[in-house]
C-alpha cells in the first residue's frame, strides 16, 4: 500500500489540545455566522410564543397553573421536537457551506486532517445542542418564574428529572443532528440536504418506511417505534422520567376515561438512540474519508 | 533529504456509474530539493491541481506513493504537512469573517498567535483592509490574502497553484513580488503557474504535465539553453525561406513565427547556414541569435501550438 493511501486510512492524532483548536474555530465561526443567529431567532421565537400562551393562560384562567417545578412538562417535553428541526437545520447549513465555500478542503491544506476536521463538524452537535436547549429552557424557566409563587414553593423547584428530560432531549438531538451531519456530509449541499433531511423525518420514515414494513412484514411492527425519528421522540416526554408527573397524567387518562399510556422503557430508548447516534457518526466517517475534498 | 519526492504517483477516477474512468495522473515521479524553485506546468487537465492535492491530502492515490520532507509514514507524512503552506486554485475563505478574522482561523490551526496574524497581513499589504470581509474583497485583495494564509507560520515548503489567477498586471506584478521574496529568503516554493514568462524568470526547476503524465523536467536553464537558435527574415516568403532551411544539414527544428522564420541548428553554424542559403539565391536580410523561451519549450512539448517542425 501506498504511504499515501495508508495515510488516508490511518487517524491522526486527536490530543486535547486539537480538539481545544477544533472548539475554538468551531465556535468562533458559529458566532459570527447570521445564518445561525436566525435560526435560533426563529427558534427562540416559537420558545416565547409556546411559553408566552401557557403564562398568559394561567394569569387569566384560574384554573390553569404555569409555575416551577409543574411547568417543566411544558417547558421540556415534546417542544423538544422543534429543537431537534431547528438545530438539525443549523447543522446542515453550517456544514454544507464548508463545501460550497471550499474551505473543507482549505482547511485540510492549512494543516487539519481529515479526521480532524471531521470531528470538527462532530463537535457542531453538543455545541447547538447545549445553545438551543439552553435557549429552550432559559425562555420556559422565566415564564415560569415569573408566575411561580416562590414562597410558596414546596421542594426543589429543579428536580432532578429535569436533568434527565435535558440529557434525553440532547441524545435525541443527537440522533437527528447526527442524521442531518451524516447527509450534508454526503449531499454536501445546504439545498439538497435539507430536502432529503426533510423527506426522512416528514415522510420517509413515518410514512413509507413504517408503512412499507408494517405492510410487508408485520411480525416487525413493534420494532418500527425504535427507527431513528420516532425513537428520539418518544425520549423527549418528560413524564418519562418524572413519576409524580407521569401520575398527574395516568389519574387524567383515567379521569377522562381514556387509555391510560404506559410507561416507556427508558433505557431501551436511550439504548437505541446511542446505537442510532454511533451508526450515522460511523457512517458518515467512513464515508467522508473515502471521498475525495 | 527531498521536500517532495513522488513515486509512480497515480489518480484515477471510477467515471461513477455512467462515466468513463479517467486517469488523472499517470505514474508521475519527480522530486523537489530543498532551496528549489520548482515549477510544475502543464495545459489544462493536465493534473497539476490533482498532483498538488494529492500532496496536501484532500486527494487520495490511486496508486504510487511520495515522501515529503522524506517522511513516507502516515504519521510522517501528517507531520511534514505541518510544515506547508498551500493554497490550491482560487482563495477559498468564510465569506462572511473578514479578512483578520479568516487568518486567526488559520492562524490556531498552525499554532500561531495574533502577532504572526498581524505580521502576514503586513506583508501582503492587507493591514489596512483586514477588517474587510472576505466576500467584499477584489480578486488581488483574495489571492493576497491566500498567500498570507500561505506564509503563516513561516512553512519551510510553499506550494502555490496559480496564485495570479485573475489577476491584472499589477496583481501579478505584486504577487511576483511576494513570490520572489520568498524565494530569496531561501523558502522552497513549488508553483503551478501558466504564465510561463514569470515561471521562467522566478524557477529554477520545472516540470511539465500533459495529460497526466511528466514530459519534460528539469532546471530551467537546460531547458531554455539547450541548442542555438536563430532567426532569420529574406526577400522571399517565409514559407520558401522555411523550406530552404530545412534543406540545411545542421537544422535540427524549425518554425515560423510572426514575421521570421526560427531555426534550431545542431551547434553554432549560422554562418554556415547563412551561406548555404545565399549558394540557392536567398538573401537574408535578418540572421539574429534568439533565445529559447520557457514558453517555447512549453509549446513545443505540449503540443499546444504549432511549434518546431522536426527535420527527419
Amino acid at each position: 500500500m501506498s504511504a499515501a493511501a495508508e495515510g488516508a486510512r490511518t487517524p491522526p492524532p486527536l490530543t486535547a489540545g486539537v480538539w481545544r483548536v477544533l472548539l475554538a474555530n468551531e465556535w468562533f465561526k458559529l458566532r459570527k455566522r447570521t445564518a445561525f443567529w436566525l435560526t435560533l431567532g426563529f427558534f427562540a421565537f416559537i420558545t416565547v410564543m409556546a411559553n408566552g400562551e401557557e403564562y398568559f393562560d394561567a394569569r387569566t384562567d384560574p384554573d390553569e397553573t404555569f409555575a416551577l417545578p409543574g411547568a417543566w412538562a411544558a417547558i421540556l417535553g415534546e417542544v423538544g421536537v422543534i429543537l431537534m428541526i431547528f438545530a438539525s437545520v443549523a447543522v446542515i447549513m453550517l456544514a454544507c457551506s464548508e463545501f460550497s465555500w471550499r474551505t473543507a478542503r482549505q482547511n485540510v491544506i492549512d494543516g487539519l486532517s481529515k479526521t480532524q476536521w471531521f470531528w470538527g463538524k462532530m463537535l457542531l452537535l453538543p455545541v447547538l445542542g447545549i445553545v438551543f436547549l439552553a435557549v429552550q429552557v432559559g425562555i420556559g424557566a422565566g415564564f415560569a418564574l415569573a408566575g411561580t409563587d416562590l414562597s410558596a414553593a414546596t421542594g426543589p423547584l429543579v428536580p432532578l428529572s429535569v436533568f434527565r428530560t435535558m440529557g434525553a432531549t440532547l441524545l435525541g438531538f443527537f440522533v437527528v443532528g447526527g442524521l442531518a451531519l451524516f447527509i450534508s456530509l454526503a449531499v454536501r449541499s445546504a439545498g439538497g440536504a435539507m430536502a432529503v433531511w426533510f423527506f426522512w423525518v416528514a415522510i420517509g420514515e413515518q410514512q413509507i418506511v413504517a408503512g412499507l414494513l408494517g405492510r410487508a412484514l408485520p411480525e416487525l411492527r413493534p420494532l418500527l417505534r425504535y427507527l431513528p425519528w420516532t425513537n428520539a421522540q418518544r425520549a423527549l416526554s418528560f413524564e418519562n422520567y418524572d413519576a409524580p408527573a407521569f401520575e398527574r397524567v395516568a389519574d387524567a387518562a383515567r379521569e377522562a376515561g381514556r387509555t391510560v399510556p404506559e410507561l416507556p422503557d427508558v433505557s431501551t430508548i436511550t439504548l437505541v438512540n446511542l446505537g442510532w447516534i454511533a451508526l450515522f457518526v460511523g457512517i458518515a466517517f467512513l464515508w467522508f474519508r473515502r471521498r475525495d475534498l | 533529504m527531498s521536500v517532495i519526492e513522488t513515486e509512480g504517483l497515480t489518480k484515477r477516477y471510477s467515471g461513477g456509474l455512467r462515466g468513463d474512468p479517467t486517469l488523472a495522473v499517470d505514474a508521475i515521479s519527480f522530486s523537489v530539493e530543498p532551496g528549489q524553485v520548482f515549477g510544475f506546468l502543464g495545459p489544462n487537465g493536465s493534473g497539476k491541481t490533482t498532483t498538488i492535492g494529492m500532496l496536501l491530502g484532500i486527494i487520495t492515490p490511486t496508486g504510487g506513493a511520495f515522501r515529503l520532507f522524506g517522511g513516507a509514514s502516515p504519521s510522517e507524512i501528517h507531520a511534514a504537512r505541518q510544515r506547508i503552506g498551500a493554497t490550491l486554485e482560487y482563495p477559498n475563505f468564510y465569506p462572511y469573517l473578514t479578512c483578520r478574522d479568516n487568518l486567526r482561523l488559520v492562524a490556531r490551526v498552525k499554532g500561531r498567535g495574533k502577532e504572526d496574524v498581524e505580521r502576514a497581513l503586513g506583508e501582503v499589504g492587507l493591514s489596512g483592509r483586514q477588517r474587510t470581509k472576505f466576500k467584499a474583497c477584489s480578486l488581488g485583495m483574495k489571492q493576497r490574502l491566500a498567500l498570507a494564509a500561505t506564509m503563516l507560520g513561516d512553512p519551510e515548503l510553499i506550494i502555490l497553484d496559480e496564485p495570479a489567477n485573475g489577476l491584472d498586471p499589477a496583481g501579478q506584478h505584486e504577487i511576483r513580488q511576494i513570490i520572489r521574496g520568498l524565494a530569496e529568503r531561501g523558502k522552497t516554493i513549488f508553483l503551478s503557474s501558466h504564465i510561463l514568462h514569470e515561471v521562467e524568470r522566478t524557477c529554477t526547476h520545472v516540470c511539465i504535465l500533459k495529460k497526466g503524465r511528466i514530459i519534460r523536467q528539469g532546471s530551467v536553464s537546460g531547458m531554455t539553453a539547450a541548442r542555438p537558435l536563430v532567426g532569420l527574415r529574406a526577400a522571399v516568403g517565409l514559407a520558401e525561406l522555411k523550406t530552404a532551411v530545412e534543406g540545411f544539414a545542421g537544422t535540427v527544428a524549425v518554425t515560423t513565427i510572426e514575421d521570421r522564420v526560427l531555426v534550431e541548428l545542431e551547434s553554432e553554424e549560422p554562418a554556415a547556414l547563412n551561406e548555404f542559403l545565399a549558394g540557392r539565391g536567398i538573401y537574408v536580410s535578418h540572421l539574429a541569435r534568439e533565445r529559447r523561451t520557457l514558453e517555447d519549450v512549453f509549446m513545443h512539448e505540449t503540443g499546444a501550438s504549432a511549434g518546431f517542425g522536426e527535420i527527419q
